[in-house]
């Protein structure tokens, strides 16, 4: 998820217009964690904004000390930590076959492919703005490594 | 499914049971459903044709907990894939797929059987009451 990938995905989920429609009334940032596997032989993370149906903004991260989460009204523990409310983990062979869209990504959670951080029962309401989530990076063009 | 995936896929299941629980408990319109339901319910997650991951629900004076393995005692007993489970959580699967559809084995979405206590049928049609989330 080089910064240039990231950009696309962010205009282009903003202009998903079945994803503005699903996460209308979704609050809650994501970081996704793309673990070292395959061909990738470092940890690649991202902070995704996503409010109300469209991407707020985005951004590369180096280092788990960068980033906390935390339930809505909560506090970070520092405040020069970037606050999100979830994580979404998978390896990088994993991630290729989300983003390829042969793996569906609650799908992935139920297999142990991969994880997620905070409260689940939000996310299960927004399988539908998942699957586009989804369905977005698959449409960019994307060089993997 | 090896025993780390087995491991992932138990504690996602208990994160999700916890995480409805407590969503339903936003609404004071669940509380009497959630604190007066009892059961002991054998609950198992078909993830591979042939491989099935079991684990127990035990809802008691309005505490739930989850854990691995089957109960001998037990007031019945449920089969699903874990998936189909998480679109009946949301609601996006209604009772009657869950009962009459397919799923990616062939087999039916939701299987269930009496337990050692009984048929418990009325268990069974009160499980929407306490797994399905409260419409967003």
């Amino acid at each position: 998820m080089s910064e240039e990938w990231l950009n696309l995905y962010e205009d282009a989920i903003n202009n998903n217009e079945a994803y503005a429609k699903a996460a209308s009334w979704w609050t809650g940032d994501f970081v996704f964690i793309v673990r070292a596997s395959g061909g990738l032989d470092h940890d690649v993370m991202a902070f995704i904004g996503l409010t109300h149906g469209k991407c707020t903004g985005v951004k590369p991260i180096s280092s788990e000390d960068e980033f906390e989460v935390v339930k809505p009204g909560g506090s970070p523990s520092s405040p020069d930590k970037i606050v999100v409310e979830y994580t979404y983990e998978a390896n990088y062979d994993n991630w290729v076959t989300i983003i390829n869209g042969e793996l569906d990504p609650i799908r992935g959670l139920l297999s142990g492919k991969a994880k997620i951080q905070g409260e689940m029962a939000k996310v299960l309401k927004a399988t539908d703005a998942a699957k586009e989530l989804v369905r977005t990076a698959s449409m960019i063009d994307t060089e993997f490594y | 499914m090896d025993d780390a995936a087995q491991e992932a896929l138990f504690l996602t299941f208990k994160t999700v049971i916890e995480d409805v629980i407590a969503d339903k408990r936003k609404n004071p319109k669940n509380t009497k459903t959630l604190d007066e339901f009892q059961a002991r319910i054998n609950m198992g997650l078909h993830v591979e044709e042939d491989f099935i991951l079991w684990v127990n629900l035990v809802a008691d004076g309005g505490d739930y907990s989850l854990n691995r393995g089957k109960l001998d005692e037990y007031d019945l007993e449920i089969i699903s894939d874990p998936e189909d489970l998480m679109y009946f959580t949301n609601g996006e699967y209604s009772t009657m797929k869950m009962m009459t559809g397919k799923n990616r084995f062939g087999k039916r979405k939701l299987r269930y059987k009496s337990g050692t206590t009984g048929k418990n049928m009325g268990m069974l049609l009160k499980l929407p009451k306490i797994l399905v989330l409260d419409k967003k």
